[in-house]
């Protein structure tokens, strides 16, 4: 049977000091893992883009009370034989679903060294303007900690929204 | 120019610019809430000092003693690394005018992202860095 050990794991709504408490108790219990320092690092880094990209949400999961109880935001990291996975789940608006679909298959079609140009390339880009810190910076930062695909999903929820879910595989050196 | 410290939270760095001393300091993790507001005053007190010294004209002063970047991070965000790409090319302005600029990025041993965009950002900028790796 495949091993697989919980490492932390959240569902409900997220507010900023949820996603505190959840990266304060995934950095104390990496340290107690004996990891290098690249995977650790790896790993928290994923996290913290994960979970600001639900927060983004946050507003959106918060005003649909009722569709947010039947499809609530989802946050865990687990370990396995291979390395560790992060799973993320939450509510998107279908516009939001187009522009996360085009991006995530963008990034799945480069191999490393090109989503690493592509970060370089943005962060060039980004310097000087005034639009929002990190705009379409925090995927590529996620897709630069994993060799593997990128694997998402979007579940209809109704024709509004979709439910979306994302895992990220980090190998473990 | 007055000196600045804020000190490190578990969110965001410690900051200590010693223009006395031409030195700027950045250490620690970067993530902070409102990531503009934590960084945009620095980045304005950082432009008035090299306003400052272009004004001034005492180039030469430079040229030994150059202007000291000490940046040791632990883990930035993708919103700061924004505002850090902002630092580094106000830093590249100034160089470019003639003021004589040193910049040494520290990172963890083991820790090749963290040395990797220290690469991108200084090729970004064009000025080398000094590399600097930490051992644990």
């Amino acid at each position: 049977m495949e091993y697989s050990e919980n490492i932390i794991s959240y569902k409900g709504l997220i507010d900023r000091g949820i996603v505190d408490n959840i990266l304060h108790e995934l950095k104390t219990k990496l340290k107690i893992i004996d990891l290098e320092v690249l995977t650790r690092k790896r790993i928290y880094s994923s996290a913290v883009e994960c979970l600001d990209n639900i927060h983004r949400h946050s507003e959106l999961n918060n005003n649909q009370a009722k569709i947010s109880i039947e499809y609530p935001p989802y946050f865990s990291v687990e370990k396995n034989s291979e390395g560790f996975i992060i799973e993320t789940g939450n509510l998107v608006t279908n516009q939001e679903m187009k522009k996360l679909k085009k991006k995530l298959d963008e990034l799945n079609e480069l191999e490393t060294a090109g989503v690493n140009d592509l970060y370089k390339e943005t962060i060039m880009k980004s310097a000087g303007l005034t639009d929002k810190g990190g705009a379409g910076l925090g995927l590529i930062v996620i897709a630069k900690t994993t060799p593997k695909k990128l694997s998402y999903s979007f579940q209809p929820v109704n024709k509004n929204y979709a439910y979306f879910t994302l895992k990220v595989k980090i190998l473990q050196k | 120019m007055e000196e600045l410290r804020v000190e490190s939270t578990e969110k965001s760095p410690r900051i200590f610019f010693d223009p006395k001393n031409q030195k700027f300091e950045l250490e620690g993790n970067s993530r902070p809430e409102d990531v503009r507001g934590f960084y945009c005053p620095i980045i304005e007190k950082l432009k008035k000092y090299f306003d400052n010294i272009l004004e001034n004209g005492n180039f030469e002063h430079y040229q030994d003693n150059p202007v000291k970047f000490i940046f040791k991070l632990e883990y930035f965000n993708s919103s700061s690394a924004k505002f850090l790409s902002d630092i580094f090319v106000l830093i590249g302005n100034y160089s470019k005018k003639g003021i004589n600029v040193k910049i040494y990025w520290y990172f963890d041993e083991g820790d090749e992202d963290m040395m990797e965009v220290g690469e991108d950002f200084s090729e970004m900028i064009n000025i080398p860095f000094q590399l600097i790796m930490v051992s644990q």
